[in-house]
């Protein structure tokens, strides 16, 4: 069909086809470039968090008055809660993993304060906090009862003999041994024995990168404002939400219920600014296929129409329509192959200064292949249309005067 | 002759309906991506208080454990808050013009007769001083003064939100409510004041909903005021009351202090500096002296609060503009192939290079106002959609006049640049080319 | 070499019909350089579009080259149009972005031969031309007589049966037109069969026969003087 000839005639008019290539070039790298990030995003939500995120409600509470018994006021609230039909476990908490507020510390495992601490974050709650969280425990045991006593404000608790911690956490302080059963010690050099180990679970801060570092001690806060952690039936949940929040604030008016929200919502909060992120790329990367689609289209119906007289004559001259077609998709290919290998280079280009100025990751160079064959596909789409509307013109053109 | 090219412009754009179209879209995506992306970055990187954002200064000073510094990966920074005992000293001593210690609280409005609802609010509980240091602006009475603050009167300033709730929005001057049991006594209402980025508390949010009501700093012993905010603390330390609390080691008091001139702003660094040298002869202070003070905008830089994001995205808008300005330049071209006839017989007829010339940049830069005016629809959807998704304060994703005359001042700029090779070769058609053959 | 018998072709638009040709009859034979005259709206590009196979038709019969043509499909009369017909076109139809080898080279191109036979047809017919040494320019570069002879050689590197020549010297001034008309005249004499389409009554005396035509059909035949039947 004559690549060659096909090759000079567009070297000699270059600038059309030029463009076009550096518009295909520079989509390229931003596509690839933000696909890659939404990747990253939409990974990094996908985590599993280790816990039942579906089914669990979170509650905060404050009392009011000089006279408010906040001991009292958090076991009847609890007793109350778990006396609805539905409720699977209930237990009052420090804070709340994933909520993106959480308290954090440091653990050593030997009483030496010149060694660096593993930073962790710290949970503390009652024997039914794995089951209100929906945690499993992959080793030991979970608290006895007997271990959990309340914790009043404004005063330090004792340091509790037994702590459970995520295999994470374990790993980072044990690297080479078995951590049940070991001792770690907090800031104050006091040691704490290691009784269970959870599998998998995430603290408090989704961004942190040591997410899955988790120590949990028993105890039943009674702060001023108190979190209570309520596991559901699957299915329940939208339903007793409104229940829960109904009961409570019938049982008791010097206890104000400040949120009643769902864990799905608080760790869709945390997540927010990575999914609006994800959500932004995509749109930008529709836009800008689309121009480029939208551009390829009109400017090949543009030259359909001007090369009409070109194309009647190759007809006269004994090409056949699927030789016309082959032409168009082949020049459209060259050009698009053309701004593809620009393409590399800019998205390379991109993904380097992505990475410096910004501290994102390093593209993961699979998604080039992927693009590159995206790019034939959309392209020679885009320029199905109008090759099929250049085959289509009669060769009696050729002999028209005008 | 400009009225002249804006008809024949039209004519032409009317013409070639579907590539006019086409590029007044590639431009108006590119001009709306660019303009939602600037704004947000433009707003966070904004100087939320020129008038004084010069003479407004944070503090730091370095209390933290002898052992590691307190950011591991920025050794030479101190912890961005003071101890509780630390801010009572500096707001004892008063250098400075102006200043204020203050953390955010929240307290229950108790309920004045049995069938309201108790509902909690949140609190800056700040110092006397920070209404005038901040300019912030009242409908009704003013701040508390210094002999409140030294009385630690239980005084309150509400906004205007907690007012509309509270009062119906009346003037409430003199009105009482009662929070942890205590009479409190409206002082002054707030006008809406919502300084984007909220530049005073970066740490707890730069972009979080202000606080709904201002209580005197000098009620946190009082009251038993416990911060909501961040707290930090190296030490290990046995606390069984609030007093020990307050005197612990832990950093969760924010400073603010007004120093009008450098002199100024030097004696009070030496004022610190003396300060600490005092505590560190009382076993305190074990880290080397490393104390500071951050204007508004470095304090906001230091908190890094343009979000990484943002700043990606800035970029990739102006890539994606590259593209569009690409798209309009080959349109054109395409566009001005199909002119050549009647710019032949232009010419022929007497207008000169330049004429053609300008006659092309003007359908350009009309083609490029018409993007303009497209894009800028486009913006005020993307930043809604903004506020949606991030659940970001209106101060952020709105279009103030200097966005909007950018937005327009891009779009004919860049279709102009864009137009500028398509238009040369049009003009270096010779006037009779077309003419002869058919 | 060439037979039409009754054949007719009208144009159908929503509101008009147009008779281009009602009852063709006409017959070349090998060899021959015959010339085709009529006013505008006489059917003459009608005539040639459809003894070019660039047109279907709906009635009557049409033979090429021993060959029943009448109704072929497009991608049949295509090959047909490659490989047996020559064009030369009024306004030269050579492709701007082609230097002039290239331009002779897209009829070869739909032919697939190999690419020593292809450069040895275009070099020959360039040859022929005389605008050998100017192979790689482009056709901007040429005068219009020069384009003429360069569309000339594309037609001719096919080795086609029959040349069909619309108007060809139409857009030349006289000293370019006559040289081209000298080419085409060495091109009948080497045995090649022409039909050329003029409304230049001048013109056409050069041919052996004059085919007049009329509102679509033959109205007239002149046999030119004997002098200027090739030998």
């Amino acid at each position: 069909m004559g690549f060659g000839p096909m090759l000079s005639a567009l070297m000699r008019n270059k600038t059309g086809p030029a463009l076009v290539a550096l518009q295909i070039a520079v989509t390229l790298a931003i596509v690839i470039n933000s696909l890659f990030i939404i990747l990253q995003r939409v990974e990094k939500m996908n985590r599993d968090p280790g816990i039942d995120v579906d089914n669990v409600i979170v509650t905060y509470v404050r009392g009011f008055g000089d006279d408010f018994d906040v001991v009292a006021s958090i076991t009847n609230d609890i007793n109350l809660i778990k006396s609805i039909p539905g409720v699977v476990a209930a237990t009052v908490s420090n804070h709340v993993p994933l909520s993106g507020s959480g308290s954090g510390t440091g653990l050593r495992t030997v009483p030496d304060e010149t060694i660096d601490a593993v930073s962790t974050a710290r949970y503390r709650w009652g024997e039914e906090g794995l089951d209100a969280l929906g945690v499993t425990l992959s080793r030991g045991r979970n608290f006895y009862a007997e271990e959990v006593n309340y914790i009043l404000p404004d005063t330090s608790a004792p340091t509790p003999p037994s702590v459970l911690v995520t295999q994470d956490l374990a790993d980072s302080l044990f690297p080479e041994d078995d951590a049940l059963g070991k001792s770690v010690y907090w800031g104050d050099m006091e040691p704490s024995t290691i009784i269970g180990i959870i599998d998998h679970m995430h603290g408090s801060w989704v961004s942190w990168d040591k997410l899955g570092n988790v120590v949990i001690q028993p105890g039943k806060p009674a702060y001023t404002t108190n979190k209570y952690i309520i596991r559901v039936e699957p299915g329940m949940r939208d339903e007793l939400m409104p229940i829960i929040e109904q009961k409570l604030g019938e049982s008791n008016r010097r206890r104000v219920i400040k949120s009643n929200r769902s864990l799905e919502e608080l760790a869709d909060r945390s997540y927010r600014r990575d999914r609006g992120m994800a959500i932004i790329l995509s749109v930008v990367i529709t836009l800008l296929i689309g121009l480029t689609a939208l551009v390829i289209v009109g400017l090949s119906s543009f030259h359909v129409t001007q090369r009409r007289k070109q194309i009647g004559t190759r007809r006269a001259l004994g090409a056949k329509r699927i030789d016309i077609i082959k032409q168009f998709m082949l020049e459209n290919w060259l050009i698009t192959t053309a701004g593809a290998a620009l393409g590399v280079v800019l998205t390379i280009g991109v993904a380097y200064w992505l990475e410096v100025s910004f501290e994102l990751e390093r593209l993961d160079w699979r998604l080039l292949p992927a693009g590159i064959v995206t790019l034939w596909v959309l392209s020679s789409l885009a320029v199905f249309e109008p090759a099929r509307r250049a085959a289509a013109v009669p060769p009696a053109v050729a002999t028209r005067s005008v | 002759m400009f009225r002249y090219n804006v008809k024949l412009a039209l004519k032409s754009m009317r013409r070639n309906v579907i590539l006019t179209a086409l590029m007044i879209a590639a431009i108006g995506v590119g001009i709306g991506i660019s303009m939602t992306t600037m704004t947000v970055y433009y707003m966070m990187n904004g100087d939320p208080i020129p008038a004084k954002s010069d003479v407004l200064f944070a503090i730091t000073m370095d209390s933290w454990s002898p052992l590691r510094p307190f950011n591991d990966d920025k050794p030479d920074r101190a912890p961005h808050q003071l101890t509780f005992h630390d801010a009572e000293r500096l707001l004892a001593f008063g250098e400075g013009k102006r200043q204020t210690a203050m953390f955010e609280s929240s307290l229950i409005i108790e309920p004045v007769n049995e069938d309201e609802l108790p509902f909690e609010a949140g609190a800056r509980v700040a110092s006397a001083d920070f209404f005038s240091m901040f300019n912030v602006p009242f409908i009704y009475g003013s701040g508390w003064d210094q002999s409140a603050d030294a009385a630690a009167e239980p005084v309150v300033v509400l906004t205007k939100q907690l007012n509309e709730r509270l009062f119906g929005g009346k003037d409430s001057v003199g009105e009482r409510l009662i929070m942890q049991g205590t009479y409190f006594q409206v002082a002054g209402v707030v006008d809406t004041w919502e300084p984007t980025p909220r530049f005073y508390d970066p740490i707890n949010g730069a972009f979080q909903e202000i606080n709904e009501m201002f209580i005197p700093y000098s009620l946190t012993l009082a009251l038993e005021l416990q911060s909501a905010g961040s707290d930090w603390g190296w030490k290990s330390e046995d606390i069984t009351s609030f007093e020990q609390w307050l005197n612990s080691e832990s950093s969760w008091v924010q400073y603010f202090v007004e120093l009008e001139s450098p002199r100024d702003r030097d004696a009070y660094v030496a004022h610190l500096d003396a300060y600490v040298g005092e505590q560190k002869r009382l076993g305190r202070f074990e880290r080397p002296m490393n104390n500071n003070i951050f204007d508004v905008m470095e304090w906001m830089e230091y908190h890094e609060v343009v979000a990484n994001d943002s700043k990606v995205l800035v970029g990739l808008s102006f890539l994606f503009l590259t593209v569009c300005l690409l798209s309009t330049i080959a349109l054109l071209l395409t566009k001005f192939v199909g002119k050549t006839s009647e710019t032949s017989l232009r010419r022929a007829l007497g207008a000169s290079r330049k004429v053609i010339f300008n006659q092309q940049l003007v359908e350009v830069a009309v083609i490029g106002c018409a993007g303009g005016l497209i894009g800028l629809l486009l913006a005020a959807a993307g930043l809604k959609g903004i506020k949606v998704l991030y659940e970001a304060p209106d101060g952020l994703v709105s279009l103030d006049w200097v966005m909007i005359m950018t937005a327009i001042g891009l779009a004919v700029v860049s279709s102009m640049i864009a137009g500028l090779y398509p238009a040369w070769r049009v003009c270096k058609i010779p006037p009779a080319a077309q003419l002869k053959t058919q | 070499m060439l037979q039409m018998t009754g054949v007719k072709k009208t144009y159908r638009t929503e509101l008009v019909e147009t008779y281009a040709l009602r009852d063709m009859t006409v017959s070349v034979n090998d060899g021959e350089f015959v010339a085709v005259t009529g006013s505008s709206g006489s059917g003459k590009t009608t005539f040639l579009n459809i003894a070019g196979l660039l047109e279907s038709f709906e009635h009557g019969t049409y033979q090429l080259d021993g060959e029943d043509v009448s109704r072929l499909s497009d991608d049949e009369r295509s090959t047909y149009r490659n490989r047996k017909i020559g064009f030369i076109f009024q306004s030269f139809n050579l492709i701007p972005d082609l230097n002039l080898f290239e331009n002779v080279d897209v009829p070869l191109r739909y032919r697939r031969l190999s690419k020593g036979d292809r450069k040895q047809r275009i070099e020959h017919a360039l040859e022929t031309v005389g605008l050998a040494s100017r192979m790689k320019h482009v056709p901007a570069q040429l005068s219009g007589g020069q384009q003429q002879r360069v569309a000339i050689a594309r037609a001719l590197a096919g080795n086609p049966k029959i040349l069909l020549a619309d108007e060809p010297t139409g857009n030349l001034d006289s000293t370019m037109a006559h040289q081209v008309l000298d080419l085409l005249e060495e091109i009948h004499a080497d045995g090649t069969t022409i039909i050329m389409v003029t409304h230049d009554q001048d013109l056409a005396k050069r041919a052996e026969r004059n085919i007049h035509l009329l509102d679509g059909r033959v109205a007239a035949e002149e046999v030119a003087d004997q002098r200027s039947v090739a030998a």
